[in-house]
Formats: C-alpha cells, structure tokens, sequence
C-alpha cells in the first residue's frame, strides 16, 4: 500500500522569558495599603524575601493605593478571596484549553495569568514609548552603520573589537540593504523598574523576540474573565498589533511590488513558540511556511503551492540566522533556505528582522546604547541601562569574580533562560564552573548588579501578595514610524522574594494595562439584563405524541 | 494564490484523509474475515489469514494464524496498512498541519490514537468486535467533523480526495476477501453490513440476496456513498474544483478517475462477476496511478532531506 | 602602470564535480575572480559552469568578487571554469612603521588581530613568535616569515582544508595554505594585522611567453606595517608579478575557492585544475 510523509522533524528552539536574578532572604517592607478592604490587608507585610526596598507598582510611600489601581483594587475587594480565587481557576482552564501552554517537564502547563494586571497611567507609559522607541531608533542606525561603513567605529565610540568578536555580527549580512531601511520590524525591550521607581532597560531583544501571542491572550482572557475590572476604565487595546505587524511588514517589500507576498517562517511544530507563530499567521492571513515550503531559484524565492510556485516577496523568520541558509550558514540546517540571504542581497526578498542584528542586542554591546542615542540621534536617552560590567579588563574581572555570589553573570550571546547565572542561587560548584568559563573567553560574559525589580500585588494560595515583575514591550518598526504597543508583557516571579520571571521556572505574567491617552478598547456595558429581546421561535418538526395517544399505544398488544 | 494551500499542507492533509478511512476499512476487513472464517468451519482460520494477508498485500510466511494476523492488522505500528499504523501516521500529519484544521478534528484524531491501546485491552477478553467497534465510530466522527466544520476550500477538497481514493481501494479489498461462487448468504450479508449497505441495498433489491446483485451494488450503486462508483464520482468532483483556475489544462489525474469510473459504468452486470479478480486489481492500480499523479501535480517533489556539502568551503 | 614593468597573465581555473547518483538542488558559491586592486588590473574575467546556471555577482565582506548560482535539475557532472586575464606588477616596497603607529591603527583592524578557525596559535606558537619580535614590526613581520617558511616541508597529502597552523607545526609539513595559516598565527599573536590571500600563483619565475603550463591556487599573507606588506611564505619571497590575488579574510575558510550544498544522497568527487600562462 502507498505511503505518505510521516510528520515533520524539526530543529528545537528556545524562546522562553528572560530570567531575573534572585535575591537573598533580608528586610522587606511593611505597611497597610490603606482603603481597599480585605483583599489587600497585609499586604505590604507579605514581601519577605527581598533584600532591598523595592518598589511597589500599586501602593506608594505611606500606604496608600496609587491611582491607577484604585478601581481595579476595590473592584477585586468587592468580589472577596472566594470568586477571585475561583476566577483565577477559570483563567488557566481557559488557556488550557485554548492551547496556550508551555511544556514543562514533558507536561503541557497553562502558562499562568494573575488576576491583578498591571497598570500603566498614560503619562507612565509615554515615557516608556518613548524611550523604547528611541532605543530602536538607535539600534537600527548602528546596524546600518556596522554593516556598511562602521562610522561609530572610526569614530572611537566603540571598539572594533566588540563588534566583530560578537557571535551575533554576521559578515553575510555586510552589504544587505533592506528596501525600506529597516532592520529591526519586531522588538522586545526589557524594562524594569529599579529601587527609585525608575524605568531602566534590562536588555534589547531585536533578533526574534517572542511573547507577543501571550499579551493578546492574555487580554482576551481577562476581558472574559474579569470583565468587572475593565469597568470605566479606557484602556488601550492590543488587538491591532496584528495588524501593525502586517502593515510594517508589507512596507518592508521590494520596491516596485505591488500586492506583495508574506509569509511566516516557523522551524515547526516542535519548536516552543510555534503556537504565537501559527497565531501571528493567521490573525495577519498569510501563509505558515516552514523552509522546505520555499525554494529559491537565482535569487528569487518561491513559495511551493499546489497551484504552483508563487513569488515570496517578505519573509518574517522565526528562526535564527545561523538556521536561516545553509549554504551561508550551517551547511546541516534543514529548517532554513539556501540561497535566501542572496535573494535578499539582490534586493529580491526581504528577511524580517534582518540577518545579522544579534550585535546590536549583544549584551557587551548594551552598554554603548546610550552613547549610541546620542552619536546617531542627537538625543539624550530617555531610559537609562542597568550599571554592566565587562569582564576583559582584568581588575574588573577578578573584581566581578570575587563578588560572584552577589552578581548576576549572563553570556552576551543569550536569551531567554540560556547564559544566566544568578550569583546568590548558585551551588559553589556552578560558581566555580563561571569563574572558569568566564576566564576563557571574558568577551562572552557581562556582569551586573542585582537590581531589585518592582513588585506588583498577585494572587498566589488565596493572598495578594507582593511579587516581582518585569516588562517586555513590544515595537515595530514600519519605516516611518516606531509604534509601541500599549503595554506588552509583564512577567512575573511566582516564588516569593524570586526574582525568576521565566516561565519554566515559575513564572507567570499579567495583562498590562494603559489607562488613558489613547484609542480605548469599548468599555463593557455594566452586568447584562435579559440577553436578547425574543426572536421569532425556532422551527419545530413533527410534534410528539399527546400523553393519550402514548397511552393507548402502550396498551395495543 | 489565497485559495491556494501550501504544497506540503495539502500533502498531508491528502493522507489524513487517506490514512482515516484505511483504518476503518481495515476495521471492516477484519471484522467479514473473522466471520467468515467462523461460518466455514475454518477452525484455525488458516485459510482465512491466508486470504486476509494477501489481501491486504502483506508478506505471509504461511504460518500466522487468524488471530496473530488480526491482531498485527489491528496493532502493529510499523506498518502502514494496520490500524494503529494508519491512525498514528494520520495523527503525525494532522499535528503538522494543526494550524489550518478545526481544532476539534486535531484533538478528535489525537483522542482516537492515544485511546487506542487500552482500546485492544479489551480485546483479550472479549474478542475484536468492540475494539473494531470503537475504531469505526471514531472515524465517523473524525469525518463528521471535516464534513461539518471545515470550509470547502481546498483543505477539505484534498482531505476528502484521500477519502475517496482510499475508499476505493478499500471496497476493491473487501471485495477480494469474499468468493463469489461459494459464498453463503450469511457471508453476503456481512459483507453489506461491514460496507454500511445493508439496508440500502435490501431497500434496492427488495429483500433477494444475491451475489451478482452485491457486487453491482457494491462497485456501482450511484447513491449509496461507499460503492466504487460514487466514491470515484467524488473524487473526481473534488479534482475538478481544485483544477478550477485552469480551464484547458488536461489532468492526468482526472482523467483516470474518469476512465475507471467510465470502465465500471459502461460494463453490463454480467461481466462484472467475469474476471472480477483481475479487475479489482486493476481498479486498485488505477487508484495507485491516480495517487501518483496528484503528487506530482500538487506536492512538492524531491524535497532535499539533507544536504551535503561540496567544494572545500568551511 | 605601464606593462614594461609587469606581466600579463591569462589564467584557468577549472573545478569538476562527479556524482554517483544525481544531485539535485545545488547552491554554490565561487570565490575565482580577481578584482582591479593596487597591483593587478582585471582584464577580462568570465565564469562558466556546466549545467549552465544564471550568476549573481557581489563584492563580499572582505571585498573579494563572489559568482552566486544554482542548479535545480539533477546532474551527474558539474564542472565550473574562471578565466581570467590580468596585468600584475610588483609590489611597493614595505611601510616600515613604528610599533606604536601599529597599535593605533589596530583599532579599526579587530578582524585581523582575531582567529577564525585555523590560525588560534598553541603556546608553543605564541612563544616562538614572541621571541621573533624586534623593535620595528616590519623586521618582525620579516622574521616570522622565515621562520614560518623554514618550519614546513612542502609536501601535499599530508594535511587537508582543515587543518590548523598547529597541528601543521607539529607535523612539520604543508602546502601553501598551512604555511599561511603558521605564519598569520605567529603574525596575530605579536600584534600586527594580518591576513589571508588567496590567489593565482606563476610557479616559474622566468616564465616563458605564451607557453601555458600548470599553476596553482596559492595561498600567501599580508602583513600591516605602516600599509598591507604582501608576503609569500611557501616560497620564500616577496608577493609580486608571478602572484594575482582573489581575495582575503581571516584563514582559509574566509576565502574558499569553491563553497557549495547539494540535496540527494550521492557522493562526490572532486577534481581542480589552474592552468597559467604569461602572455606579456
């Protein structure tokens, strides 16, 4: 008998939430939140755990409730631990079975939503917009600028030597001049709040940034749920980043295409993300594509259809580039397009987000952002970095090792989970396998203090309770503008006094909210009445037998 | 180019639908065999495997006994042709293409394979019936799923091509298990039962039970929807509106349906009994044709499944 | 330039690819052609492949001439063939900078004090190479090539595109390419900028006009002293008319003549063949 394919086989990749440093047990904060009822009493008591004083999203110096959490907070107090715990059940029984999960331990987990979001007032989040979007500006004139003529270099800014040292500069990439200019389509900045309540980027993420599937399930799901909170509120809505995303992405073709052809590159249903891949594709309608789907000939790039091969004009690749084309890159990968990075030198295809952008958000790299906004825009930075280490200078190094236990250590090549070292939860043994690795190649390696991260009120075992959360705001770029979608991922540490917001290790995340100053999401008309106003009844067959007509038939022999 | 499905997604979309229906028909293959070894006193079913195997176009080495090739039919997961085999690999490709089916029809084939095991558990104490039981209402249910909710765009065009080719191939098989020169009526009747046809066809033949009247219904009845007939009908309806955008462009595809479709049509009932070997065969190898030429027409071919690196590049 | 004081060289280079069984889907990239630079004006040059393919041109990173093409049909046999004609001259004499100009100008060079693959020197390398420095880097740069030149025997077979200047070292045997990556290694780990070239080679110094004989792919290195000294370490002399340059990067893999990916299962060999020959 005949046979056909057997299912795919695809490269694993990782695309889990950044990982945070944990703290060491100390002193906490205590306080009554003033005015929300029950809900919250203790709640300023409940943050053991946590070195340093770290600032509270919802409650303020003295106890009381920052504004914008006001309504959310009685509304919560209202409904009692009861509902808001049954609540929280629906949540992850609606992920579930939605799908949205993450693999845990061969297990499918809903990756867990809290009850409480967080919130941002306009004024909060104009400044965050803005500095993300600033950081993207830079970052995208850096990448022109490192792959053509290296200005910034010249010009003694930054080392020749951290560029071309870093795993992410791609000498294929020299010469790759998008049509439309840009590089960086998707972005995901990292932003935290420090002590002092002020917003600081963690890191950049601008080669595949994931997350996204999360803030706009995440905001179904609430709405669903907890409709009660969105009440009054104006809160600006996420739906339309599909639509952003599509739009900037069409910008991004080659000139001179009129109705151009996008498609999605996912490595496959192996690969963790593939659920936020196969969602983006389909609330943008345009193909789920894998690298066997495309062939290139010359250096135009097909799409293999059953109505034949059809012309791919922009390409949105979830897949690394060193997966991307194996006859530039690894010569095994089967999930990539050999010819691709041609097809896109010739100007006949366009990779999004482009070849090569792993040097921009190398973390050695990082620490020259700043001064980066302020070579190429002319700006100062409206969001400050974390204070980071590099480790090649000697002093600094042995001064970082020394202090090993009280750092956070990451390679500058990672992401997600992968390269992260949290000085004061590692084994002497693992802090003695860092000294190493980090005395054989100090470049791959950058140190930082261990910031405390605000914290937000959770609901973990029936109590609100004081956890740490961080922010990945996601932007695209379409060529003239840098929009920042209203919010973005928080994530959150479930452990108390953790620092971990990584999902397989604990974490969870919020809906994140921007109240104000923007197009609102239609306000949820108060509790319904009577559903509809009666319609015509529904067509009936043939009736049923009257109790007679039943009785009489029992009784024939 | 929007009504379009990717290459490969069609691919697998076509063997779901291939792979779904041979495991139900393997189901009602197995089921008129057992019986049938019953009813003729074929104790140790040797002559019945026999026939089972080869069939089902499997090796036989002369000495599996009825029951050890049921249960290689029913579980083995090597192989293509067993139940197991065809549910795991229509599983394998539904998953692949998760994306563009209802997610019911996903979790309702991915509910039947893992369900499976435990499923033929029963089967030691009880014999195959439940088991074969189970694995038919499944199906139906997997189909009902495509038929209710998908749209008719070339997802359930392809999945429903594969139906229908393997439904063909399948009666073709069910066919060839039966001798029509010896059979009791009781062997008739299971065979209609096993195909669903039963009542059609007492309804059509007023109760007479005959086998040249089977075999008619069987391979020709225009309205019953497992005959030979109807499912080449089907299928070639389906080619024909996946063909849609490209008037004039000859179709190998079609146009064997067509011929095999017109082959039985055309023939008198007297001769269908006549040779009726040598042309289920040749009905089994057109289906073979046909399947080869929606492939290359439609699937990508020759996907590299590794590459190799020439030159002294490093 | 006038010709008076250079050659004219007409070069052939032809690689072939035979197959056991069809290859399907191939994507190839050449690096074959050399570029009008300082001391080498391109002529004519021409790529010819066979099956016939349409070819994309670009300029790489590193400045060297790339030839992009593919094949989809299946094939048995592929041969590609780069002609090339060029006017060649001898290099200017060597800039003679001070160490202290070397370390300046090493700031915009990070490329060329990095290794790739086959250039990371063991400790004995970096030894060797520290006792060869001296006070001025161009007498360094010189010493080391001695010495790099004077640690190999000439000997094809013994290494292959993969081996390092190290394992090179301690076999005590190469071919131009191992003398290269020896003498970068030692280069590198003084601090002079360094690179790779690769290239033409007129094996015969008093070549006969006209008369084509076969030549090589060669390999040789340049060194930053004060401007790019060209340095011929497998054999001992200065980089002049006899050599035309390709292109350059870190090592060999930077620079590979021929680089390509095939689908199907068949094996492959492979057959190169540099055909040279003074017309002026």
């Amino acid at each position: 008998m005949a046979n056909g394919p057997d299912g795919a086989a695809g490269l694993p990749f990782h695309a889990s939430p950044t990982v945070r440093a944990r703290e060491t047990p100390a002193k906490h904060k205590a306080g009554r939140v003033k005015g929300v009822g029950d809900l919250f009493d203790g709640y300023g008591e409940t943050a053991r755990g946590l070195t340093k004083v770290a600032f509270d999203e919802m409650v303020g110096l003295g106890g009381s409730t920052r504004s914008p959490y006001a309504g959310v907070a009685s509304s919560l107090s209202l409904m009692g631990p009861e509902d808001v715990s049954a609540r929280a059940t629906r949540l992850a029984r609606a992920f579930m079975d939605q799908g949205v999960t993450f693999d845990l331990d061969g297990e499918e987990r809903p990756f867990p939503l809290d009850v409480v979001p967080r919130i941002f007032t306009a004024d909060e989040w104009d400044l965050v917009s803005t500095g993300v979007a600033q950081r993207v500006r830079a970052l995208e004139a850096f990448l022109a600028d490192v792959y053509g003529g290296a200005r910034i270099v010249s010009d003694g800014l930054i080392p020749h030597e951290v560029v071309t040292s870093s795993p992410g500069f791609v000498r294929a990439a020299f010469g790759l001049t998008p049509p439309n200019g840009v590089r960086i389509h998707v972005a995901g900045i990292d932003v935290i709040r420090d002590e002092d309540g002020e917003f600081r980027v963690l890191e950049d993420n601008v080669r595949s940034p994931s997350g996204v599937s999360y803030v706009l399930a995440n905001r179904a799901a609430m709405a669903r749920v907890l409709p009660e909170l969105f009440w009054g509120q104006p809160i600006q809505m996420v739906t339309d980043y599909p639509a952003h995303l599509v739009h900037a992405l069409r910008r991004a073709a080659p000139t001179g295409v009129q109705d151009p052809t996008v498609v999605v590159l996912t490595p496959g249903v192996h690969n963790s993300a593939f659920y936020e891949h196969a969602l983006l594709a389909r609330l943008m309608g345009v193909h789920l594509v894998e690298g066997r789907d495309l062939v290139c000939h010359g250096t135009e790039v097909f799409l293999r259809t059953t109505e034949g091969e059809v012309p791919v004009h922009v390409i949105y690749r979830r897949i690394d580039d060193d997966y991307l084309d194996p006859l530039q890159f690894r010569p095994e990968s089967l999930v990539g397009c050999p010819g691709v990075v041609n097809a896109a030198r010739a100007g006949r295809v366009t990779i999004t987000n482009g070849v090569g952008n792993g040097v921009a958000d190398d973390k050695l790299v990082y620490a020259y952002v700043p001064a980066m906004i302020k070579y190429y825009l002319g700006e100062d930075p409206i969001l400050r970095n974390v204070e980071t280490m590099h480790l090649q200078d000697d002093s600094v190094r042995s001064d970082a090792l020394r202090r090993r236990d009280e750092l956070v250590f990451k390679r500058v090549d990672g992401s997600g989970g992968k390269g992260l070292v949290i000085g004061s939860a590692a084994s002497g043994a693992e802090l003695d396998q860092l000294a190493r690795e980090v005395e054989h190649d100090p470049r791959q390696w950058i140190a930082q203090r261990t910031v405390a991260l605000s914290t937000s009120p959770t609901w973990v075992d029936n109590t609100m309770v004081r956890r740490h959360v961080d922010l990945r705001p996601f932007a695209v770029n379409d060529g003239e503008n840098v929009w920042v979608l209203p919010g973005g991922l928080t994530r959150v540490a479930l452990d108390e006094g953790g620092l971990v917001v990584n999902s397989s290790q604990g974490g969870g995340s919020k809906d994140t909210w921007v109240v104000g100053g923007g197009p609102a999401a239609p306000v949820l008309p108060p509790r319904q009445q009577a559903l509809l106003s009666a319609g015509p009844p529904m067509d009936a067959g043939p009736g049923e037998d009257s109790e007679n007509r039943n009785q009489q038939q029992q009784q024939q022999q | 180019m929007t009504q379009a499905l990717l290459s490969r997604v069609a691919e697998s979309i076509f063997w779901v639908g291939r792979y779904v229906e041979r495991a139900e028909g393997t189901a009602r293959i197995l089921d008129v065999s057992v019986f049938q070894a019953l009813e003729q006193s074929d104790t140790e079913g040797g002559h019945a495997a026999r026939r089972l195997l080869a069939v089902m176009g499997l090796p036989d080495d002369g000495h599996e006994t009825l029951w050890q090739a049921t249960e290689r039919l029913a579980t083995d997961p090597k192989s293509r042709s067993s139940i197991a085999g065809a549910l795991a690999a229509a599983r394998e490709n539904t998953r692949g293409v998760r994306h563009v089916v209802p997610v019911e029809f996903w979790e309702h084939i991915n509910a039947t394979w893992s369900a499976l095991p435990l499923q033929w558990e029963a089967t030691r104490r009880a014999g195959p019936a439940p088991f074969l039981s189970f694995v038919k209402s499944q199906v139906a249910g997997i189909t009902g799923l495509a038929d209710t909710m998908m749209s008719r765009d070339q997802t359930w065009l392809f999945f429903t091509l594969g139906r229908c080719l393997e439904t063909t191939d399948v009666v073709a098989r069910q066919l060839a298990t039966v001798e029509f020169d010896e059979v009791f009526d009781s062997g008739l009747v299971m065979l209609l039962r096993s195909c669903g046809g039963y009542e059609p066809y007492l309804r059509l033949s007023q109760g007479v039970v005959e086998p040249g009247r089977v075999l008619d219904f069987l391979l020709r009845d225009r309205l019953f929807p497992r005959s030979a007939y109807a499912s080449l009908t089907l299928a070639e309806e389906c080619l024909d509106k996946i063909n849609s955008g490209r008037h004039g462009t000859w179709e190998d595809a079609r146009g064997l349906v067509g011929l095999a479709r017109a082959e039985l049509e055309y023939s008198s009932p007297a001769s269908l009994a006549r040779g009726l070997g040598t042309r289920l065969e040749r009905l089994q190898s057109s289906i073979s044709s046909v399947c080869d030429a929606v492939t290359r027409r439609y699937f990508a071919q020759d996907l590299p499944t590794q590459w190799r690196r020439g030159g002294g590049g490093a | 330039m006038t010709r008076a004081d250079g050659w004219r060289l007409h070069v052939t280079h032809e690689t072939r690819f035979d197959y056991n069984a069809p290859a399907r889907a191939s994507y190839n990239e050449l690096r074959l052609t050399p570029r009008t630079e300082r001391r080498q004006t391109a002529l004519e040059t021409k790529v010819v492949t066979m099956p016939q393919a349409p070819q994309y041109n670009y300029v790489d990173y590193w400045g060297t001439q790339v030839v992009a093409f593919n094949i989809d049909r299946g094939h048995e046999k592929l041969t590609i063939t780069g002609t090339s004609l060029i006017d060649t001259q001898r290099a200017e004499p060597p800039e003679d900078a001070s160490w202290r100009e070397v370390a300046d100008a090493s700031l915009t060079m990070a490329d060329h004090l990095s290794h790739k693959l086959y250039t990371a020197p063991s400790p004995e390398l970096t030894d060797l190479a520290a006792s060869l420095r001296s006070s001025r880097p161009l007498e360094t740069a010189q010493q080391i090539m001695e010495r790099a030149h004077h640690s190999l025997n000439y000997v094809r077979g013994v290494t292959s595109v993969h081996t390092s200047a190290d394992e090179a070292f301690v076999d005590g045997a190469g071919v131009c390419q191992d003398f290269a990556h020896l003498a970068l290694a030692m280069t590198k780990s003084v601090g002079l900028p360094s690179r790779y070239v690769s290239g033409y080679f007129h094996p015969e110094s008093d070549a006969v006009i006209g008369e084509e004989i076969v030549g090589e792919s060669h390999a040789w290195v340049e060194v930053w002293t004060g401007s790019w000294w060209a340095y011929d370490p497998t054999n001992h002399c200065a980089v002049g008319e006899r050599h035309v340059a390709i292109g350059r990067g870190r090592d060999y893999s930077d620079v590979p003549p021929v680089k390509g990916i095939y689908a199907g299962n068949a094996e492959h060999t492979m057959q190169v063949g540099v055909h040279i020959r003074r017309t002026h």
